[in-house]
C-alpha cells in the first residue's frame, strides 16, 4: 500500500492537533513472539478441515509419467476392479461356448445296439407294463414283418373274421387304432 | 505505532501470476500470507482490539481469500481487495459477538475497552485506552475510516475503491470521526 504519510500528518496538524500528538506516541498494542511463524499451518489445517485445500498438479516428464501410471495400476481399489472385470469376462466367455447338445459318454445309444429278436421279446415282456398299447401293437406287426413268411398261405376260412387273425397288413392305421382302442392291457398281452 | 509496515518480497503480480497456475497456486498462496499477514493483522486487530480474536479472524480472512482469489478479476489493488475481505470478517466478527450479547450498543462497546484492558497482548496508558474507547463509539463505517486513515495511512482514492463510496463522502466521514473522538476527550477529562 502506498503509504500517505505526509498527506495525513497535515490533514490531522489542521484537523485535530491533539491526535496528531497522539499518534506518534506508542499504542500498547503488541502480539506474541513469533505469532505469524505458525499462521501459514494454521490457515492451511483449517483449508483442510473444510476440504477446501487444492491438489497440487505436478508436472512430469514423459518417462516418469508412463511409471506413475503403472504405479496407479497398483492401488487396491484398481486392483480389484480389474479382478473383477476379468472374471466376469471369462464367465461371459464361458457362457458363449458352443456346447453338444448331448452330454457324450461311454454308454452306447439304444439304437447302436444290435439286439436278437428273442432278447428284444424278453425285454418287452419284462416291462410291458412300461409301453403303451399302441407301442406293444407295432411291436406286434414288426415282429411279423420280420418272422419269415410260410411258403403256403394257409387258406382263409369264411368263419375267420377281421377281429380275430386278420393280418396287420390288412388294417388301414386308423382300424388298427380302433381295434387296440377295443382291447385290453390284458388281451394284448395275450396276443402277443 | 507499532509495525504496520511489511516488507514485501514479492509484486502483486508475481503472487497472481503464482495463483493462477494450478501446480503453483498453494506456492502463491503462501507468498500472498507471507506479503500481507502483519498489514492485514493490525487492521484487523484495531477493529476487534483483541489479539485472540485478531487471530481468529485473520485465520478467517486467509481461508476466504483461499478460497475466493480466483474471482479476483484485477479491476482494483489487490490489497484493496485483501482489505474488504478483512474489514468485512472483522465487522461481521463483531456484530456476531454483539448479536450473543444482551448487550446495548453502548455496553457492547464497554465490554470491547473492558476486554482491551484484559488483553494481555495490550499495555496501552491511559490515553491510548480512552482513545480505543473513543473509537469503539464510532458507527463501524467511521471506525473502518478513522483506522485505514489514522492508522493505515491509506490515500483517500484508494479507500474509495475498496468502500466503493466517494473520496468527499469518506473525508467528511473522517472529520466528523475526528471530532467525535476530540469530544469525548473532553467530556470524560
Amino acid at each position: 500500500m502506498k503509504k500517505d504519510q505526509s498527506s495525513i500528518d497535515r490533514e490531522l496538524r489542521e484537523l485535530s492537533p491533539f491526535l496528531h500528538d497522539l499518534r506518534s506516541k506508542e499504542d500498547g498494542f503488541h502480539l506474541p513472539e513469533n505469532y505469524f511463524d505458525g499462521l501459514e499451518e494454521q490457515v492451511f489445517q483449517q483449508i483442510d478441515a473444510l476440504g477446501a485445500r487444492r491438489k497440487p498438479v505436478r508436472t512430469t516428464t514423459a518417462r516418469t509419467g508412463f511409471w506413475n501410471s503403472l504405479a496407479w495400476l497398483w492401488q487396491p481399489r484398481v486392483a480389484i476392479a480389474f479382478s473383477i472385470l476379468l472374471v466376469a469376462a471369462f464367465a461371459v466367455w464361458w457362457m458363449w461356448q458352443p456346447k453338444p447338445s448331448v452330454i457324450e459318454t461311454n454308454i452306447p445309444l439304444a439304437s447302436q445296439i444290435e439286439l436278437t429278436p428273442e432278447e428284444l421279446e424278453a425285454y418287452v415282456m419284462e416291462n410291458v407294463n412300461d409301453f403303451e398299447p399302441e407301442q406293444l401293437a407295432l411291436l406286434a406287426i414288426a415282429e411279423d414283418e420280420n418272422s419269415e413268411p410260410p411258403k403256403t398261405p394257409a387258406p382263409k376260412t369264411n368263419t375267420s373274421t377281421r377281429n380275430e387273425k386278420s393280418g396287420p397288413d390288412d388294417l388301414s392305421p386308423e382300424e388298427l387304432e380302433l381295434l387296440l382302442d377295443d382291447l385290453t392291457d390284458e388281451e394284448i398281452e395275450q396276443m402277443l | 505505532m507499532q509495525s504496520t509496515a511489511t516488507n514485501k518480497t514479492a509484486s502483486d503480480e508475481q503472487i497472481l501470476e503464482l495463483l493462477r497456475a494450478e501446480h503453483s497456486y498453494e506456492r502463491g498462496f503462501r507468498l500472498l500470507m507471507t506479503c500481507y499477514r502483519e498489514r492485514l493483522y493490525w487492521h484487523i486487530r484495531r477493529l476487534v482490539l483483541v489479539h485472540e480474536d485478531a487471530d481468529d479472524v485473520l485465520q478467517n480472512t486467509f481461508v476466504k481469500i483461499y478460497r475466493g482469489i480466483l474471482q479476483f478479476e484485477g479491476k482494483s489493488k489487490l490489497y484493496t481487495w485483501l482489505y474488504r475481505i478483512a474489514t468485512n470478517e472483522a465487522i461481521s466478527y463483531l456484530q456476531s459477538k454483539a448479536r450473543h450479547s444482551t448487550e446495548t450498543l453502548d455496553d457492547t462497546s464497554n465490554l470491547l475497552s473492558n476486554r482491551l484492558r484484559a488483553d494481555e497482548w495490550f499495555d496501552g496508558d491511559a490515553l491510548q485506552i480512552r482513545l480505543q474507547e473513543a473509537i469503539t463509539q464510532l458507527p463501524d463505517k467511521q471506525r473502518i475510516v478513522f483506522n485505514l486513515r489514522y492508522y493505515d495511512e491509506m490515500p483517500y482514492e484508494e479507500m474509495a475503491v475498496m468502500l466503493d463510496t466517494s473520496v468527499g463522502a469518506l473525508k467528511a466521514s473522517f472529520h466528523h470521526a475526528a471530532k467525535k473522538i476530540e469530544a469525548f476527550f473532553r467530556e470524560t477529562a
